[in-house]
């Protein structure tokens, strides 16, 4: 039976996983190399309900990783059907409500997932406007009129 | 850089302009350039965010604001890859990329008018462009 890692949220609750899905994380990566994951790791900048999600992604990119490995030898139309089932699974994965994404976003920059958060940034501005975004994520405007005037000004060619 | 204030009401509070700004540079390495320039707009912090973007694409399409773009893109410290892409073929290619120091790769097309596809790629490479 494979190692297992044991997370525990900001709410306190405790999350068992195989040490193969905690090493998707490259900072706990780090804690399991040195060592230092005995009696919980505790995550407290990381809620229940983001360390379940972030557990999901690393589970199946776990899982993704072992099928591709076992299929190397036959690299034909099977291994790129499973690279886009992923691409949709990863696409379907992401498609929460805007705190949540923000939240698997800051949760993949502190435990080190380069997939996840890359998957959480290209999400988060995507396809929308300015002013969506300035109200999304209540975004202040702190230029004056005039300020504005001339930032557009200079900047022409971008606000076509 | 002016300080980050997060606002105090806990439902609006701008979360994101608080973020490091490496991750905001992350955020918007994945948009198209103009959506990426355009934040820009949003407020005084969000002015400098894009240019700390290492790559971004070019296009003829706003050619005839070329001057006002090569100027914005020298103020772009760390851009390291460049697209730009061009209607038609000009010479002016250098004049336009020695202004980016930082600049390590620049990829150069170049669409033919009356056949409306690729007629020529010259991808350059250039290994440090300071040194020229």
């Amino acid at each position: 039976m494979s190692k297992k890692i044991i997370f525990e949220s900001s709410e306190g609750e405790s999350f068992e996983v195989d040490e193969a899905v905690a090493l998707e994380c490259q900072t706990i990566k780090n804690m399991i190399e040195d060592d230092c994951t005995d009696g919980g790791i505790p995550l407290a900048n990381v809620n229940s309900a983001t360390l379940t999600k972030v557990i999901d992604y690393c589970k199946k990119h776990v899982e993704a990783a072992a099928a591709a490995e076992a299929n190397a030898g036959d690299k034909d139309i099977y291994g790129a059907n499973k690279d886009i089932e992923l691409k949709t699974w990863d696409e379907e994965f992401v498609k929460v409500d805007q705190p949540l994404l923000f939240d698997l976003m800051l949760a993949a920059n502190f435990l080190i997932i380069p997939g996840l958060l890359d998957l959480t940034c290209k999400t988060m501005m995507r396809g929308k406007t300015v002013l969506q975004i300035r109200e999304i994520f209540h975004i202040k405007k702190d230029y004056t009129d005039a300020e504005e005037a001339e930032v557009r000004k200079e900047n022409a060619w971008a606000f076509e | 850089m002016p300080p980050k204030v997060i606002l105090e009401c806990k439902d609006c509070k701008d979360m994101i302009s608080a973020l490091p700004d490496d991750l905001l540079v992350q955020i918007l390495l994945f948009l198209p350039t103009e959506d990426a320039v355009i934040t820009m707009i949003l407020s005084k912090l969000w002015r400098l965010i894009w240019t700390m973007i290492p790559k971004l694409d070019y296009n003829d399409r706003y050619k005839k604001y070329e001057d006002s773009h090569v100027k914005l893109l020298s103020s772009c410290p760390v851009l390291k890859n460049l697209s730009v892409l061009r209607d038609e073929f000009d010479h002016n290619v250098t004049t336009f990329i020695v202004k980016v120091p930082s600049l390590e790769n620049l990829i150069y097309e170049c669409k033919s008018r009356s056949r409306h596809e690729v007629a020529c790629r010259r991808a350059i490479t250039f290994s440090r462009l300071k040194s020229v």
